[in-house]
């Protein structure tokens, strides 16, 4: 019972992350990079960070 | 113990008194019990009483209580920590950036939480493989599905955890980036096979845990646990990533991966060529009361071999039965020429079997096992008190037939609604016994008649230094929770009791 509880309290806070990055990602922002409308400041801040290069995570580097 | 002692004790205890009459219905050993009416089943008390003043002949064929075996439920739980925390521990000390800043703590968390997800997959897929060795680590088979069904619950946590903490890691960089890791592209693939993974896992771990489905659809979802496995596996082997720059944990992965695909197409994919099953014919099959039937199976070839106490998983191959596997703990001894189990109307497919059973004589069955370690054999203390609740009887009556030739203090208590649910008593009274160093006493106790169930004052009322002995319930488990939590009031130790939970899942 307890191990139900458990994984029902996961699953719940799992789809209300996945709810606010879809709503977010998806009908409240725009894909800023890919649209180029991206400040100078944002676009330092994609290459840093390594996400758009899988190949090459940050902390291999 | 007189009657009066009996009372005194439980008015002394400060239980609500009852009435005279009730209190003399205690429980007591079955010769000397004067309300057990006499019916088909219960035979009468003077035809007990003159076959135990007698000493009929008991079954002395077993190896008796003897040999000690050490408690591995702490082993196997211990194999599944540290397999969890060593490669937690190298992904944490591999490279010393790794907590450097936010972005590289989310990172790593998040590779940890992968990690221990894909491991505690393996660990449920190995568990469910019902190999001997798993039984061995974990103490008996039924101990081993709690642990599947534990090591499951948080494989799907830490699973779960893993693209949450991606995303709140690239939350900065913009929500499009952060959603991005929830949608599925054919742009990238790697990603992809994590996520349709990921996803049919939570479906199917929310059928598994919520919804009520008959047990054949329900088994049909659970196979496709292998599907979300190989999708995970995927994802692991093709998404860069930071992890398996580290060559032990890039060897660690791989095994992990190897060892979970071999034990889902071991139990899974092709049980009939790796697990080893016997063929038994049906010899009989009769009702012993209304919703419970006894079979006896004959080995076709070769028999297999058995602890009293042990059950097994059998699939009966007949129209109008599904081949499912099942299991039945064995009623019988394990030196007798016959496999015996009782089978009870719990569920559709038991309520089907024990209706058309009895015309079943002569049909072929499979049998897989055995297993199980609730066995008196495996508790070190000669002095014991078995509890059985209802069809719980059946490990009981296969020990209490195979009890040893060596020193033993056993009593039996044997606990159901309605009299009429009272089975094999006249053999379990037959296996009575009185003797120096060797005593088997039987307490049967009909919870209707005496308007109460059974609890640990009242094995206390009849049963001396209970503190000192070793209990071996089976039963419902409501049941065995309140008998524990009373035997832990009465000062019994925890590692004294030992119970069987025969519904596996």
């Amino acid at each position: 019972m307890r191990l139900k509880l458990l994984v029902g309290v996961a699953i719940a806070v799992f789809c209300v992350f996945l709810l606010f990055f879809l709503v977010e990602g998806y009908m409240l922002d725009k894909p800023r990079a890919v649209s180029g409308t991206a400040t100078q400041q944002h676009k330092k801040m994609i290459k840093d960070s390594g996400l758009l290069d899988p190949q090459s995570p940050p902390i291999m580097k | 113990m007189t009657f009066f002692d009996i009372r005194t004790k439980l008015l002394g205890n400060g239980l609500s008194p009852q009435p005279v009459d009730r209190i003399l219905s205690l429980p007591r050993p079955v010769p000397y019990t004067p309300d057990i009416s006499p019916s088909s089943q219960v035979p009468s008390v003077l035809t007990l009483g003159n076959r135990l003043l007698g000493y009929a002949p008991i079954a002395l064929t077993g190896r008796g209580i003897a040999i000690p075996k050490p408690k591995r439920m702490l082993s196997g739980w211990l194999v599944v920590l540290s397999s969890c925390l060593i490669p937690t521990i190298v992904i944490a000390l591999d490279v010393p950036t790794r907590f450097l800043n936010r972005s590289h703590t989310l990172l790593t968390l998040a590779g940890i939480c992968a990690t221990i997800g894909l491991v505690l997959y393996v660990i449920n897929m190995v568990l469910a493989t019902r190999i001997k060795l798993v039984e061995d680590l974990f103490g008996g088979l039924n101990k081993v599905y709690i642990a599947h069904a534990v090591t499951g619950s948080l494989a799907l946590i830490f699973i779960l955890a893993h693209p949450v903490l991606l995303a709140v890691r690239a939350m900065p960089l913009g929500m499009h980036y952060a959603a991005a890791l929830f949608v599925p592209s054919m742009k990238h693939l790697a990603t992809t096979y994590g996520i349709l993974g990921t996803a049919l896992l939570l479906v199917l771990m929310i059928v598994t845990m919520y919804v009520r489905l008959p047990y054949k659809l329900w088994l049909l979802t659970h196979k496709y646990l292998g599907l979300a496995f190989l999708l995970i596996c995927l994802h692991v082997m093709f998404e860069p990533n930071d992890l398996t720059g580290n060559m032990f944990m890039r060897s660690y992965l791989i095994v992990c991966i190897v060892i979970g695909l071999a034990a889902y197409t071991y139990r899974s994919l092709l049980p009939n060529l790796f697990v080893r099953r016997y063929r038994y014919v049906i010899q009989s099959a009769k009702e012993k009361m209304p919703g419970v039937v006894e079979v006896t199976l004959k080995p076709a070839r070769q028999a297999l071999t058995f602890e009293a106490g042990q059950f097994i998983f059998v699939s009966f191959v007949t129209d109008g039965l599904s081949a499912e596997w099942h299991p039945f703990t064995v009623s019988s001894a394990p030196d007798a020429d016959a496999l015996t189990i009782d089978v009870k109307s719990l569920g559709g497919y038991t309520r089907t079997l024990t209706r058309i059973m009895p015309n079943l004589a002569g049909m072929d069955v499979l049998v897989e096992g055995a297993y199980g370690r609730f066995s008196y054999r495996n508790v070190n203390n000669s002095k014991q008190v078995w509890i059985a609740g209802g069809i719980g009887i059946t490990p009981f009556l296969s020990m209490a037939q195979s009890l040893g030739k060596g020193a033993y203090e056993v009593d039996l208590y044997y606990t159901v609604r309605t009299e009429a649910e009272l089975i094999d008593l006249h053999k379990l009274a037959n296996l009575q016994t009185d003797r120096p160093n060797q005593r088997f006493r039987v307490f049967p106790f009909v919870t209707q008649k005496y308007n109460r169930y059974l609890s640990a004052d009242l094995i206390a009322a009849n049963t001396p230094d209970i503190a000192t002995r070793d209990f071996l319930i089976c039963g419902p488990t409501p049941m065995m929770q309140a008998l524990k939590s009373q035997l832990l009031q009465q000062g019994v130790s925890k590692h004294r009791i030992h119970t069987e939970e025969f519904f596996l899942t």
